[in-house]
Formats: structure tokens, sequence, C-alpha cells
């Protein structure tokens, strides 16, 4: 039997209109000083240190679609579930995505954020909302961004999702990852390569006083980390001792859309026939 | 300053500055709000990790749970874990959502008014304990303790050992597994061909290539995560599947066959095999009887496997069968015989149908003619580690109700060759044959949804004077219970799983309470154990444990409990020469099958003797080619063809999780459909689609000739012509298939049903 | 009549005002843009409005501008009536973006405080939204000022005589009048067509198709902009002949072109090599758009054969200006939104599933409430805004006085204008600012506005700076010749 979970929530309207328009009063005033506030940013390595340049590669040959990354994506990010009524009209967000089988293939593709070098997203951005972190993630602030969904127009893998409603979690937010804000209504998110995991994972080396070696990088993101196959290997392209840095000579490795100009940092591996 | 102190004083503030801005109170969209866990003694911002035990399928995979302050918030693969090294699949990490569902039963629920009104009165467990143990006692002062019935859906943890031994203690027979739904035919085949009723350990990191029988294994089953972990290994095995539906997940090559005719196909590889002489001779010369004549018990010289295969089964004679062209047919045999190590793997699916345990036993001869069993690539023993409790002390009454007949007909001459039937116990109930029954519990399955003939459930849960249902929503089966005892989830319970491995190596998953129960539930050991106490006599002296931790704690030697704390589970790999010992494992694995012959056994001696024991069964027998081997014969299905000519393929989605799971929108929204990933879809073929003028999402019923459910039509080449494919475990779905089961083996025939589509205006 | 039709107006906003409410109480779910590559469209009617109102608003305006250049009066009291027009336009286009904005509120504040000039973005909201109004207004406002002087004399003295800013029909103030009048259209002209082609690029250019599609599409956006800017300008103006048929040989020349353009970009999508743009190129051929990119072509040609017979016959009647204006604005609003949501549904570069969008009623309600009340905020300025007596200046006549004051407070306004947006550009370019290209200082954009702001303020200095009492100044010479 398939129960509705969203549909207890009776939602009191009246309620709704007055925290709407408080909330957006209170915005305006609140959202001009925070945002003004530097974004959580990642740290910024000493110009000594090489520059990083975080990538995935997706072995294709591999990756069972058992969409375990899916899950593990919206539960380390707080992505909210869609609900029955959202859901039927195409509304849920999928940071980790499966892109359905090109014609001639039956097989779906795992998708998530492209992080480009050449991110068409950040150009368009009008409030410097997302923007291209000193290692390559392409990054989203959430308290900045206005909702004008140019981002996602701009995309050409159409990895963007925007907020259509409350986000709103069946039951309490008890399961919610501390580490992540909740993106509220009207804002756009995106896939953040799990950054708050590469944080931890280099402060801890720093503190550690240990380097932060490959093997320690390789499943860091929840999608790498949950992947029952190991098809998802997270770590820095611009090393060339990394695995990544490897798998993406491979002669199985593309790219999505090499033609759009984006130079993505996700490298899928071919499957072999 | 108190917590409470500050947080009152900083939302004094809060609305002092929020009514100097004039603009209200309000809440920071980006703060995650929440609630103080009750009774929690954490600090802010503690957190740790708890290993733990995966519950959503029976893979046993290794989990740990991030916990922060109180709450758990992820859950994550266990690195060291051999079943799944640090994966975990969608479902497994559900689970979250499951804990924290807003609907589940808060506390122990008597039913007010007519069964199925949905009027409740909460109680407490003391009440609901006294009620059971009231109805229990009466039952066993008159002398009729197999009238209480368990339908038990959990298999593989000690709970359920807990559960046989309070039946057994107590003196009913009927503990009534969900066996012969699932995979029944395939362990079926080990029981009757290698001694060991199981499933066969595959061992597929080694495999070069697997062929997979059925898709359910690769896509959603047990067996599932180890085909995702061979797939890390360099030079992961190739995986052929057969089945009638694409599966949804990774495959090399994808042969469609025609339902139920896995058997033939399974014949007509060991005919191309022993035809061109690719058999493993030696193999077959020492560990296999019944491959050529044998002489059986009396003596008597039958016709070996051999014989009868080369004169039938030839490729283009099954081809009508299986629906897979001769040529096809060649090339497989030829692969499989020259990518050694293969496995041949098969799953729950492959066999359920009429002719299900022929098919199982086909497809174990396969693996055997390859020579894989107990040597490279596949097909091994599956050893297990049984809780080591002491034997139960039982009673005259429990020793008279147990030799009564179980309710199933299991061991009878109704399913000569099967271990159960739980699609014989609605019309047992309704015509209380052989003897009605006075209580029923429901534990781990709700089988007005998760089983065939609905009506026929509804009627028979109707018909049970007491029904207690063990559950943590209030399921369609739980709206029918007189109680309802709220189950702790497993993330908030104590229990020990023994997990199939493929090594065939024993292995058990500690299952650890991960955060304090969220509501007024206990786990299903602790209230056995409170039943038994409230029995007392000989039952309590059974169960003499104050807890399930503290039968568990009984349960296995402290020192391998302790490496199960630390490490999540026990494999042989952890054990110390001296613990193996006392475990009986110190000694490698025999390379004899536990069968009389002490071998591998084609023509099976034990499906000869215990269909000797029938005499009507033995009868039939006499006409079999092959002793001890139940022929293969076409598959039986259900529905006039005319007015029903598609086949129903069910099949287990990647979401599918057992006893529920459908309502948990993680799942339910996996972005492997395109559309509303809510609705339930009925995936059929352009050709047929095409003839019923039906087009990609339209609205369809799917009928058959008990039942009816709609659907969204999905036009997909991923179906074989003649087929609806439908996902199991969604709602409806079950209504359509009739119960049709093998008449050997009671082996139900879930992919024996035939249907209409039509199109809804 | 006109009363009738303002009460309709009004009940309109009034659905659309319910509309937007419910809007902000549940969000944008209660529209039918969903995520692209799910099977839908991200911008929808919105969008589509905002970039038919501002087009037409800035074409009209250019146009203005244009036929105020060659120093015409005919022609110039026509195309004063394109700056109520400009301005209730780009009213409406602003409501148009606010209603799809997620967080409207958050852009007020975001946007001058962190604008990005990278982004196509911050033209349309500094040059259309920003300068381009203000400047609308400050033209009109001028412009009017001998009209509210005339009005002073009968009805709201105070006010008239506020908004009059003291004038004066002399003939210094009228000579100023008059430079101030073609200067501003010399320098707005550059804005708005920048405005336009900004506007353009927001609709053409997307990642992953072909840069010349994306060109194709700009210019077919300038085009029909200025054929609807056209169609209502020569609707807005009633009367004048020679205008009428200026604007309907503009009109026949810029449908013409749109269909052209149109049709051989759509020729040309059909021959490319890209799986993308030919999905979209078939969507709208015969595929689900393909109703509307017919409709779509058959206005513009029928609207061109009208114009072309008006400018034929040199007649010039307000049924068919309004019929023309009629079918040019449905063909932009269809090209508009051809453009804007097929690409989304249709036209995506992998193998997500073709989206759908069928706008809901919550959608349509906001439009045409959006619309609405620029339709009243137009009838307004244009009862509020009256056109003076057409004064005739006399080249000959005595220099204004106090020259000096003036042209110098005017040109550092200017001066001073162009280094405040200049530096407010490079501020808010975050040049050097890595790494997250924010501006240097928050609020530059601000700075840049401003700078734009200054620039058309030096046209208020410039006219409005009394005169000098120079020695031999005739202060007061209310008998100047007229027309």
């Amino acid at each position: 039997m398939k129960r509705d979970p969203f549909d207890d929530d009776a939602r009191d309207s009246r309620r709704k209109l007055l925290a709407a328009l408080a909330a957006s009063a209170a915005g305006a005033m609140v959202g001009g000083v925070r945002a003004v506030a530097a974004p959580s940013a990642l740290p910024v390595p000493a110009p000594s240190e090489p520059r990083r340049k975080w990538g995935l590669v997706i072995d294709l040959d591999r990756c069972a679609r058992c969409a375990g990354c899916v899950v593990a994506c919206q539960q380390e990010n707080n992505v909210a579930p869609a609900g029955p009524k959202a859901a039927a009209r195409t509304r849920p967000i999928h940071w980790m995505d499966f892109l359905p089988p090109a014609p001639g293939s039956v097989l779906a593709t795992p998708i998530p954020c492209m992080h480009c070098e050449d991110p068409p997203c950040v150009k368009v951005c009008p409030v410097g909302a997302t923007y291209q972190s000193p290692e390559g993630i392409t990054a989203q602030i959430w308290e900045r961004c206005i909702g004008c969904r140019y981002c996602m127009v701009a995309c050409p893998y159409s990895r963007r999702y925007f907020n259509w409603s409350e986000p709103h979690w069946p039951g309490d937010s008890s399961s919610l990852n501390p580490d992540v804000a909740p993106r509220p209504r009207g804002v756009v998110e995106k896939c953040t390569l799990c950054h708050h995991r590469i944080r931890t994972a280099v402060e801890r080396a720093r503190v550690d006083e240990e380097p932060l070696t490959d093997e320690a990088l390789r499943r860091l993101p929840a999608c790498a980390q949950s992947c029952p196959t190991q098809a998802i290997t997270f770590g820095d392209l611009a090393d060339p001792e990394s695995e990544v840095a490897h798998l993406a000579a491979s002669p199985r490795a593309m790219r999505l859309l090499p033609e759009a100009g984006t130079r993505p940092k996700v490298i899928y591996l071919r499957e072999t026939k | 300053m108190s917590r409470f102190g500050r947080r009152e004083l900083l939302s004094g503030a809060a609305l002092a500055g929020a009514a100097a801005l004039g603009c209200g109170q309000k809440k920071d969209p980006y703060r995650i709000e929440k609630p103080p866990v009750p009774g929690s003694r954490v600090r802010a911002g503690e957190e740790h990790w708890v290993l733990s035990t995966c519950a959503l399928c029976d893979a046993g995979c290794g989990i740990k749970v991030r916990v922060v302050e109180g709450r758990a918030v992820k859950i994550e693969g266990n690195p060291e874990h051999p079943v799944n090294r640090g994966g975990l699949c969608s479902r497994g990490q559900a689970a979250l959502q499951a804990l924290y569902h807003p609907e589940r039963v808060r506390s122990p629920l008597r039913r007010q008014g007519e069964r199925g009104e949905g009027k409740w009165k909460p109680i407490s467990w003391d009440e609901a304990i006294g009620e059971i143990v009231a109805k229990l006692a009466k039952l066993r002062a008159a002398g009729h303790p197999e009238r209480l019935v368990l339908i038990d859906g959990e298999s593989g943890t000690f709970t359920h050992e807990l559960w046989t031994r309070f039946l057994s203690a107590f003196g009913s027979p009927n503990h009534i597994g969900l066996g012969s739904a699932r995979a029944a035919g395939v362990k079926l085949a080990g029981l009757y061909s290698m001694g060991s009723y199981g499933l066969p350990a595959y061992d597929l990191g080694r495999a070069r290539l697997v062929l997979a029988f059925g898709a359910e294994q690769i896509e959603s089953s047990g067996q599932t995560m180890h085909f995702m972990r061979a797939a890390r290994e360099p030079e992961r095995p190739r995986v052929i599947c057969v089945s009638p539906r694409r599966p949804g997940c990774h495959f090399d090559e994808w042969i469609p066959i025609v339902p139920g005719g896995y058997g033939a196909l399974a014949l007509s590889l060991a005919h191309v095999l022993v035809r061109d002489g690719l058999v493993d001779g030696e193999f077959l010369r020492d560990s296999v009887s019944g491959f050529s004549a044998w002489r059986d018990q009396a003596g008597v010289e039958q016709p070996g496997f051999e014989v009868l295969i080369r004169a039938a089964y030839a490729p283009d004679q099954t081809q009508d069968v299986t629906g897979i062209a001769a040529a096809t047919v060649e090339r497989l045999a030829h692969a499989l015989a020259k990518q050694r190590p293969v496995a041949v793997a098969s799953d729950g699916s492959a066999t359920a149908a009429s002719n299900g345990l022929a098919t199982g036993m086909a497809i174990a001869a396969l693996n055997v003619l390859l020579g894989n069993s107990e040597r490279g690539g596949a097909a091994r023993l599956q050893r297990n580690l049984p809780p080591n409790w002491e034997t139960p002390t039982v009673d005259a009454v429990a020793v008279a109700g147990s030799a009564v007949p179980r309710i199933d007909g299991a061991g009878t001459a109704a399913c000569p060759l099967g271990r159960g039937r739980v699609q014989a116990v609605p019309a047992a109930i309704t015509q209380s044959k052989p003897y009605p029954v006075e209580a029923l519990f429901l534990h781990g399955t709700d089988p007005l949804a998760a089983l065939p003939g609905r009506k026929a459930w509804h009627t028979a849960l109707q018909r049970v004077p007491f029904l207690v249902r063990f559950a943590s929503w209030l399921d369609d089966s739980a709206r029918e219970a007189d109680l309802v005892l709220p189950e702790s989830l497993p993330l908030e319970a104590l229990d020990v799983v023994q997990p199939a491995t493929d090594s065939g190596e024993p292995m058990l998953g500690l299952r650890q309470p991960v955060v304090a129960p969220l509501q007024d539930t206990r786990q299903a050991g602790d209230v056995i154990v409170a039943l038994a106490a409230g029995l007392g006599g000989s039952v309590g002296r059974s169960l003499p444990w104050k807890s399930y931790a503290d039968a568990v704690a009984k349960s296995l030697p402290a020192r391998l409990l302790d490496s199960m704390k630390e490490k999540g589970a026990w494999w042989v790999e952890c054990g110390d020469d001296d613990l193996l010992c006392k475990l009986g494992l110190d000694e490698p694995k025999s390379e004899r099958f536990p069968t009389p012959s002490r071998k591998f056994e084609i023509g099976s001696s034990a499906v000869a003797s215990r269909m000797a024991g029938f005499p009507d069964a033995a009868k039939a027998a006499q006409a079999w080619p092959c002793k001890g081997l139940p022929p293969w014969e076409p598959p039986r299905f259900s529905g006039n063809p005319q007015r029903f000519p598609l086949q129903l393929v069910l099949y287990r989605s990647v979401q599918f999780v057992e006893d529920g799971g459908a309502f948990l929108s993680w799942l339910s929204e996996l972005p492997l459909v395109s559309g509303n990933p809510w609705l339930l879809r009925a995936e059929i073929n352009p050709a047929d689609a095409a003839q019923l003028g039906l087009a990609d999402g339209d609205q369809v019923l799917v009928q058959s000739s008990i039942g009816s459910c709609p659907a969204i039509a999905q036009v997909s080449d991923g179906v074989c012509v003649g087929a609806v494919a439908m996902a199991l475990g969604e709602s409806g779905v079950a209504d359509l298939v009739v119960s049709d089961e093998d008449r050997w083996s009671g082996v139900l025939a879930w992919q024996g049903t035939r249907v209409c589509v039509k199109k809804m205006s | 009549m006109k009363r009738v039709a303002i009460v309709f107006l009004l009940a309109l906003v009034a659905v659309g005002a319910y509309a937007w409410v419910q809007q902000s109480v549940q969000g944008d779910a209660v529209t039918d843009l969903r995520t692209i590559g799910a099977g839908g469209a991200v911008w929808g009617l919105y969008v589509v409005g905002d970039g038919f109102f501002a087009s037409a608003a800035l074409a009209s305006l250019a146009l203005a501008c244009a036929m105020g250049l060659p120093r015409s009066r005919e022609l110039e009291s026509a195309a004063r009536m394109a700056l109520p027009l400009g301005i209730a336009g780009l009213l409406a286009a602003l409501g148009c973006v606010l209603a799809d904005l997620g967080r409207p509120m958050a852009a007020m504040v975001n946007l001058p405080l962190f604008g990005r000039p990278r982004s196509p973005f911050f033209g349309t909201f500094t040059l259309v939204a920003g300068a381009s109004l203000f400047a609308s207004v400050v033209h009109l406002a001028l412009s009017s000022r001998p009209g509210w002087a005339e009005r002073a004399q009968t009805a709201w003295p105070r006010s008239c005589r506020f908004l009059a800013c003291g004038w004066q029909q002399t003939r210094s103030a009228t000579r100023r009048r008059e430079i101030v009048d073609s200067w501003l259209s010399l320098a707005l002209l550059p804005l708005f067509l920048g405005g336009l082609v900004v506007l353009g690029i927001v609709f053409g250019v997307r990642a992953g198709r072909p840069a010349w599609q994306g060109g194709f599409e700009v210019v077919t956006f300038v085009v029909s902009g200025g054929a609807a800017g056209c169609s209502l300008l020569a609707l807005a103006m009633r009367a004048s002949k020679r205008a009428s048929v200026f604007l309907a040989r503009a009109l026949a020349v810029l449908t013409g072109l749109t269909v052209v353009l149109v049709v051989s970009g759509e020729i040309l999508a059909l021959r490319t090599p890209y799986p993308s743009v030919q999905g979209y190129a078939r969507a709208l051929l015969d595929g689900p758009w393909s109703n509307l990119f017919w409709a779509e072509l058959v206005l513009f040609f029928l609207a061109a054969i009208i114009s072309l017979a008006t400018s034929w016959r040199k007649t010039a009647s307000v049924i068919w200006a309004a019929t023309t204006a009629m079918l040019v604005c449905t063909a932009v609003f269809i090209e508009r939104f051809l453009v804007l949501v097929a690409w989304q549904t249709h036209g995506l570069g992998l193998p997500w599933p073709a989206g759908t969008y069928h706008p809901t009623l919550n959608e349509w309600s906001v439009l045409a409430g959006v619309a609405a009340a620029a339709l009243l905020v137009f009838l307004l300025l244009d009862k509020v805004c009256p056109a003076g007596t057409a004064v005739v200046s006399d080249p000959a006549g005595p220099a204004p006085a106090g020259r000096r004051l003036r042209s110098l407070l005017a040109a550092a306004c200017l001066i001073v204008g162009l280094a405040l947006s200049g530096a407010g550009l490079v501020l808010s370019a975050g040049l050097a600012s890595a790494p997250f290209l924010d501006p240097i200082l928050p609020g530059s954009p601000l700075v840049f506005l401003a700078g734009l702001f200054l620039m058309v303020l030096a046209a208020i200095a410039y006219e409005l700076i009394p005169d000098g009492k120079a020695p031999g100044q005739d202060t007061a010479s209310p008998d100047l010749p007229r027309e």
C-alpha cells in the first residue's frame, strides 16, 4: 500500500501568508547583512602549495545503476524529498541524477554536477551566488541566490535544481545532516562535490599534520563512498599520481557534451564491449 | 546558565529584535531545527558512528551509522565488512526515512469496533502481553497449541530462531515462513542435489562469466551486493542475464526468455555441453552421482542424466518453449565451457513457476556439468552458525501439538517435496482444515500486500479469532488485527543475522541499537521472551532469559560477540583458532556433499525416498524418465489465453523492500524512470502495445482472472513480446496473481499468471 | 466606454494581485515551471512577458529617439508618445521579472550589493530596469513641463506648477528644451538599443548551443522587438499622418525582416549537425510547438502585408493600427515564448526526456494583471503628462543666458556620472578580486547605476538651472510666435 506521508501536512494558508510576508520583509533586511559576510569558502591553498583540481571519475562499466549514490547524496546534503504531488510534476531534486539512456543504449548514466572548468552557470549568475572555488568546485551560496534560474537555463547538463516549494521532511527533521544548510524555497541548489566533507578531511589532515593522501580522498564525497561497485572515484586531477588522473588518462575516458566547451571535471569511463 | 534559560533568553531576544524590525518573528530558512531527543543525555555537537547490519534485505551488509546528538543522520557501508566493503545500495540508506517516518505506530494498539474499521485504543505493553498470554495459555490448557499459527517473513535472524524455539516449546508446528513465495525453488534444489537447504554460494569474484537465470539477483535481492562487489575486481565477471524483462541494473548481455522457460534453457545448454563433450568429466566422475547410469538404494539400475539429456532438449527443440534461438544457446554453451571459472546463478524469480523445482535442479545440474561446484567459480554450499542455546524442555502438550500436521500441508501429500506453502494458509484457515486456527501472529510480512490472493487472505484474516500483527506501520493486515504490536525498527533493536556469503563460509552480522527507540516500541525478540515468561512452565523454562539481549548474549561465545561489537560482524577471518575449533569450523570445508552418496546427486536419492512416502506421488514418480529428478514440464499459466493473452512478469525493482518500503520517498523518487516516479507502471513490448493501441504513458487496467490493477503503460523493448512486467511490492500488483504452485515442491508460481491490458478512458 | 475599460483593467489587476499572493504563499509550485531536463522549462511565461514588454518598450523608445533626431516637429510630437509607452512597458517588464524571481526581496538587496557585470542580467537590471526607466521618466517629465505650466492655469495649480518646475514660455527656455530634447534623444538611443541587445542575449545565447544560433536569435529578438515597439507606437500616437506613414514603413520592414530571420533560422537549425538544435527545430516544425510556430509566421506575414498596404496608401486609421499592433504583439509574444521554452523542452544536448510546459491559470493571471497595470500606467501618464503647445524657437534669437553655470554643471554631472559609472563597473566586475569575483566593494553596482543616473541628471541640470540675471536679457517675453 502506498501512503502519502506528505498528506497529513495540512497547511494553514493564512499562517503561511503571514510567514511569507514576514519572511520576505525580514529576509530583505537580514539577507543583505548576512550575504555581505564572506561565503563559507574552501580553504585557499597557500601559494606554495600546488593548486588542487577536484574531479570525479565515473566508471560506467562498473556502475550497477543501483542508485545508492542518489540516496547517499540526498541524505548527506539534506535534499528534501518531493512527495507524490511535486513528483507528479517532475519536481524532485536529485543532485546526483540518472540520465536516461541515449538512443541505441539501454543503461542510464549517473550524472552529478560536471564541475566544469569553464562553467556557464557561473558566468550568468547576476549576483555571484554561484562561483568557482579555487579548487575547481562549482559552488553556490544559497543565501545569496535570488532564484532567477538563469544558471539552470545556462547549464548544458541541467544539473541545477530550483526549490519550487518549501522543503518538507515527512515526520521531523531529525535525520538532517548538521553540516549542511537546507535550502529554502526560491533558491537554486546543486551538487557541491560534498565540499563540507572535503573541508573536514583537509582540516583533519592539517590538524594531524599528515599529508592528505589520495587513498583518503578517493571515496570522500557521499556518492563515491556509497558506491557498492566503487565506480565513482574522487580525487585531485591536478596531481598526476592520483587515481583520478590515472583513470582520466584511460582510453575509455570521455566527457559529456565536449562541444559545449565547458571542460567538465567529471569524467566518464565508457563501457567495455 | 541552564539550557532552558538560555533558549528562553535567546528566543526572547529574537522576538524583541523582530518586533523592533516590525516584521514579526522570522524563521531562519537555513537553520536546521531539531527537536531535542527526549531523555537523551547527549551534549551539543556530540557525534559518533555505530556499526551495525543492514536489515532492508537479507544480504546482511555491514553499515555504520552516524549519530549526532542522539539522532541517526547518515548510513554508510562499513568498509571492513566482507559483504559490501563500504558500499551500500539505495535501500539500505533509506532505512533512516523509515526510522523517522511520521506514520510509525507509537504504542501497542487494541482494536475497537469492527475489523478494518480503523478505531484503536492505545494500551500498555503489559496489557498487550497479558492479553496474548491469556489467549495462548487457554490454547495450551485446551490441548490445542497447534492452533497458534505464526507467519514469519523474516529468516536468517536469531529472532527467527527464537520464534522456532518458542513454537516448539509451546507446541505448534505452524512456524510458516515465506520460503515458497521466495527462492524456495533454488533452495530446495540445493537440498535435494547437494544435501543442504539454502541458496548456493556463488563465488562471483573469481568467476569470469556469470550466467544469471533471473534478473532479480543482479537487480534487487540478497545476492545483488555480491554481484556489485564482484564488479570492483579489475577483471570483473561478464554478466549474461536471462530473464523476460531487461534488468534495470548493469549487465553485459540480456537474453530475453519466455516466462517459465528457464529450465528448458538450462537443459538445452546441458544438452550442448554433453553432446559436444564440454563437460568436466573428472568432476562428474568423482563428485557427481546420477550423471551416468547408477544404482538406487534398492539396487535397481537407473538411467543417468546423460542418457536423458542426449535424447532430448536439443536447442532447436526448446526454441519454442524458451523463445531463444538455437544458435544463441549453442554460443552460450560454448562460452560457458570456454570461460571457466563460470557461475550459473539462479534466483527465486527463475524458479517461481509451476515447474520451479525441476528448473532449480536443472540449473544446479548445469553447474556441476561445468565442474563449478566446490571448485573455482561458483555454487558452493552455505554453512551457517546457529545460536548455541540449550535444547528446550518440552512438555507433553508441546510434543503432541508439534506432531500434528502443519496447516499449510508441508510434509504431507499436498507437497511431497516442499518445506512450506504459505499460499495454502488462507484456504486452511477459511475451511478450518485440518483444524481451526485460534490465533495468528503476523511478523515481518503483510500477506495482504505481499502475497497473492488478497481476497482469500482477507477472508481468512476475518475468520481468525485472535490476530496479532507485529508492525511498524498500520499496513493493510495491521488494520485487520486485534492487537498491533509496534516493532522497533532494526536501527533501534539488537539482533544477530546470518547472511549468506559468496564463499559459503559462515558469517554473523550484528544489529545494534543505533538510537534509543523513538516510540514505545519493542523488538519481537523481547516480546517472545516476555510471552514465554508469561506462559511459564516448560515454555518459560525453554526461554529462560530476562530479555532478548540476554538471549543473544547466551547464544554465542562471548569472544565472538565482543569481536562483533568491534567490527559490526564476525566472519571466519576474524576468528582465532580456538574460537574456530569451538564452533566446529576448524576443519576446512569438506569436498564432499552432505548427501547419502556424499556426491552431488543429479538424480536425488532424497527426492526418491521422500516421494516413496506418499503412495500417489510415488506412482507418479514411477513415470519419471530419470529417477530422483522431477521431469521438467512446460510451465502452467492461470487464465484463459484468449481472454488473457499476456503473461505477467513480476520483478523486484531496485526500490523493492520486503514488508513495505514503497512509501519511503527516497526510494519511490529514485530517478530511474521518467515522469511521475510514484506511479505504478506496466511495461509492455512495443509490438504488443501497437496491437493493443497503447501509447507510452497511457492509463491502463491490468486484469487477471482474479483481480485487476490500474497502472501506467510504459512501452519498452526491455520486455519480451507477450509479457507485461510489473514491479512487486507495489500496491495492487499481488492482487493479480493466482496462487498456483509447483505440485511437487509447493513453490509458489509467481510468474504463472496471464493478464490482459486495457486502456482506461 | 473608457470607464468600463478602466474598471475591467482594475479587475484584471486585482486578479493578478490575488494570483501573485497565491504564488508568494505557496511558492513557485503554483506555476507549471519545472526542472529543466526533468521534463519542463524553468523559464516560462513570466520571462516571456519580461522579454516582450521590455523589448517592445525599449524598441519604441529607441524608435522615438531616432525619430527625434531629424528635428521634425511632426515626428517629434509623435515620438513623445513613446515615453509613457516605454515607461509602462518597462514597469511591466519589471513586474514580470519580480513575479519570476524565486526570492524577489532578496533580489532587491543582492542585485545592488553583488550585481556582477559578467552576467547579462547585470545589463538588464542596470540598463533596462534602472537607467532606461529613469531616463524615460526624466525625459517625460522635462518634456511635459510646458504642458504642466499650461495646465496649472486651469486645474491643480499647485501640483502642476510644482511639476512644471518654473517653466516659462521664454525663448531661452524653449531653446534649452529643444537642446535637451535632441541631446537626450541622441544619448539615450544607444542606451535603449544596448538594453535591447542585452535582453536579446539573455534570450538568445545559451550554453551548449552553437554561437551562430544564439547570434541569430539575438538579431531576431532585436528586430522583432522593434516590430512590436513600432506597432505599439503607431497605435499609441493618434492623428499625425506623417509619423504614421513613417512607422508603417518601418513596421513593414521590421516584420518582413523578422519573417526572413525566423524562416532562415529554422532552416539553418534543421541543417545543423547538432542533435539538440535539430530537436528544437523539429519541435517547431512538426512537433508539439508547431502550431505556435506556424501561427507566429502567419501573424508576422499578415502584419507585414497590412503595414505595407498602410504605408503605400498613406492612410492612418486607428482600427488598422490596432489590428496591426495586435497581430505583431501576439506574434512577437509567441516568438519569445518559442525561443525560450522550446529550447528547454526539446533542445537539450543530453538525452533527457522531452518536456512540456503549459502555463497555469495562476501564471496567466499574474501576466494579465501586470499587463493591465501597465496599460493603466500608460493611460495615467498619457493623462497627467500633457504635451504642451508646440513652440517654435528662433535659432537666431539670443543665446540662453547663464550658460556657463549651466554648461559647467551639466558637464560636471556628465563627467562625474561617467567616472562614477566607470568606477562602479570596474568595482562590480571585481577585477582581480579572486576567488569569488565579487564586487570589490559591496554595492558597487549601485555606484554604476548612480553614475548612469547622474549622467541623465545632466539634462535636468541643464534645463532647470534658471537663467542668470544677465544684462540685456529679456526675462519675460510670453509672446513667442506660435505655429
